[in-house]
């Protein structure tokens, strides 16, 4: 992953807009007040449910805040929560994938991914929601760690399989051979092996713990008052529909704004770091050739695990 | 195919411990967690600790953690899920009065699903350099970052308040009124839709320009064959394979989005009962609506592999 591979994407039209569009969050996360002059928290009795209007670009709520503002704010909490348990499940799965991985085939490995398939098998939403139910939605940790269960299992076997190919490796064995610690093996020779397709993992796993994070606000078991959120935002505008939409609609656009850079983002990364995923992509901008398919994934086999 | 059978059965001999893993993680944790007592839910703050400690032994919640699961999982062999803390009834019957609503909603999902994925998927591959197969390719991009439960809102803005069409829109049960019980179930099935419609299509057309490499495929040509002919019996053949495994694999991920469009659209679904099941502590509904969803996911993880079988001769179940 050099400089020099992302220097010609980002002078492309597209690439410079996802590029200006992330700086944008970036800002917008650590100082909102530079883009708004309003107090994303301060009650307006007088201005409730006001229209949008040059004052108020996307109107006010039904306290008369301004919605612009608190969707700006809400760019901090949503960035914070996707990226502490996008890094926490990475972490996670990624200790248990290279454990299960470096000892494969051992009562560890066969523990591990038990452990790992029982997470599998809850759907993402199903768990969070038990989960914030039980750790508590008061505490923004619990959110974090909540929408971090459900990314565990995907991380751990990613890695547990590049690991299983990676430990039959010479220079695996020529490490163990010369002494060479398992912390110090997994962490110089194979944990580098996984980082690509880990990093792009992360960037789609960040736009699916937004979407989450989003539902749990939605279902009230979210972030609670008063740091703003846009699922939030979106639950309580959702009563004023009929009369005023701009309250419920503008954090959703904004929702999905963010889902779609981090989307574009993965992509992005994905066909300069992975180049094996990305042959679909290569397929198609060079009709002809039949190289692509000839590299194409095996076909997959019934027992998947 | 007794070489299936075998497999199948293996497989769901694996399954049954990550099942009662499963199962016994969330009793273990609901149960030990810090506000996890239900007699505060149930009886309100005004109740005496001696009135709490009786609902205690009364649920059954005053023995060990291991010997309540053990008497669970002993009612389960008669397929007994027990009783619901909160509601005057069983949790056999909750959560069958549920189901149909969610099943109804998930089905009407995949199929809408599927009847839009496969032609778009054919066409923008087939036709990408096309305007239209741009436009669509950008719509497919767009309709995978869309939230459900937002898509929900706005079709209610658009359809409910500015078009007045759902005036009479609640939900009916399907044997009672079926245009009625269409006419409520259309919407979320659209919000509930889109983003599998969307994925499935890239999954689609990836896998359909994978497949248009192939010798095979220029054999076809080079046998003089129309060109629909090629894509359609040739091409989409192979690459519908891998479209089973990502349908197959999104039941999970419906299931738990039906949660939140039923509560967007106020349906009286599986989802919902979990989801107010949980924030009050009603641990056999949760229990039992959570053995549910994981059966649900267990039997589509299996019903993926046969499908396999059936549709690629050449995968052995060894």
């Amino acid at each position: 992953m050099t400089a020099r591979r992302f220097i010609p994407i980002l002078a492309t039209p597209s690439g410079g807009a996802l590029a200006a569009a992330i700086l944008f969050l970036a800002v917008a996360a650590i100082r909102p007040e530079l883009f708004s002059p309003y107090n994303p928290v301060r009650i307006h009795g007088t201005s409730s449910l006001e229209a949008p209007t040059w004052g108020h670009v996307l109107g006010t709520d039904v306290l008369g805040k301004d919605v612009l503002t608190q969707i700006l704010y809400g760019t901090r909490t949503t960035l914070f929560i996707g990226l502490s348990a996008v890094a926490l499940s990475l972490a996670a799965g990624t200790a248990i994938g290279l454990a299960a991985g470096y000892w494969g085939g051992t009562l560890l490995d066969e523990g591990l991914m038990r452990l790992i398939d029982a997470l599998y098998i809850v759907p993402d939403l199903v768990l969070a929601l038990t989960v914030v139910a039980i750790l508590g939605p008061e505490r923004i940790a619990s959110v974090i760690v909540a929408l971090a269960l459900g990314h565990v299992a995907a991380y751990a076997r990613l890695v547990r399989g590049r690991v299983l190919a990676i430990r039959e490796e010479e220079y695996v064995t020529a490490a163990r051979s010369l002494g060479g610690s398992v912390g110090r093996i997994l962490a110089r020779h194979v944990l580098p092996q996984t980082h690509d397709v880990l990093v792009v993992r992360s960037v789609l796993a960040l736009s699916s713990v937004i979407l989450g994070e989003a539902a749990l606000s939605f279902l009230g078991l979210g972030v609670q008052p008063p740091a703003p959120s846009w699922g939030r935002m979106l639950r309580d505008g959702f009563q004023y529909l009929a009369t005023a939409p701009w309250v419920a609609l503008s954090p959703g656009l904004a929702i999905f704004l963010c889902v779609f850079v981090c989307n574009q983002a993965g992509d992005l990364l994905r066909d300069l770091l992975d180049p094996r995923a990305a042959v679909s992509a290569r397929a198609e901008r060079r009709p002809n050739r039949a190289r692509a398919a000839r590299t194409a994934p095996a076909r997959v086999s019934p027992a998947r695990r | 195919m007794p070489a299936m059978w075998r497999y199948v059965l293996r497989r769901m001999l694996v399954l049954i411990p990550t099942v009662a893993l499963v199962t016994f993680g969330i009793f273990f944790l609901m149960r030990t967690a810090v506000g996890g007592d239900p007699t505060l839910y149930l009886m309100g703050h005004e109740a005496t600790l001696q009135q709490a400690a009786q609902a205690r032994t009364r649920l059954g919640l005053d023995r060990p953690i291991i010997v309540q699961y053990a008497e669970w999982l002993r009612r389960l062999g008669s397929l007994d899920l027990g009783r619901s803390f909160e509601y005057p009834m069983d949790v056999g019957p909750a959560l069958a009065g549920r189901l149909p609503a969610t099943l109804e909603l998930t089905l009407m999902a995949t199929v809408l699903a599927l009847l839009v994925a496969v032609p778009a998927g054919v066409f923008t591959a087939v036709g990408r350099h096309t305007p239209l197969g741009r436009a669509m390719s950008a719509a497919t991009m767009a309709g995978i970052c869309v939230p459900n439960f937002w898509l929900g809102m706005l079709l209610i803005y658009v359809f409910g308040v500015k078009l007045g069409w759902l005036a009479n829109s609640a939900y009916v049960p399907l044997p009672e009124n079926w245009r009625q019980n269409l006419g409520s179930m259309a919407l979320p099935a659209v919000s509930l839709a889109a983003y599998y419609a969307a994925s499935w299509t890239r999954y689609l057309n990836t896998a359909l320009l994978v497949a248009l490499q192939h010798d095979y495929v220029r054999v076809a040509q080079a046998k003089g064959l129309a060109d629909r002919t090629v894509v359609l019996k040739h091409a989409l053949r192979n690459a519908i394979i891998p479209m089973v495994t990502a349908v197959g694999q999104s039941v999970p991920y419906m299931l738990a989005g039906a949660v939140i469009v039923e509560a967007v659209f106020s349906l009286p679904g599986l989802g919902r009962l979990l989801s107010d099941a949980i924030q009050s502590r009603d641990y056999p509904i949760v229990q039992g609506a959570v053995l549910l969803v994981t059966a649900a996911v267990v039997a589509s993880s299996l019903a993926v592999d046969v499908a396999y079988g059936v549709l690629d001769p050449r995968i052995r179940y060894d």
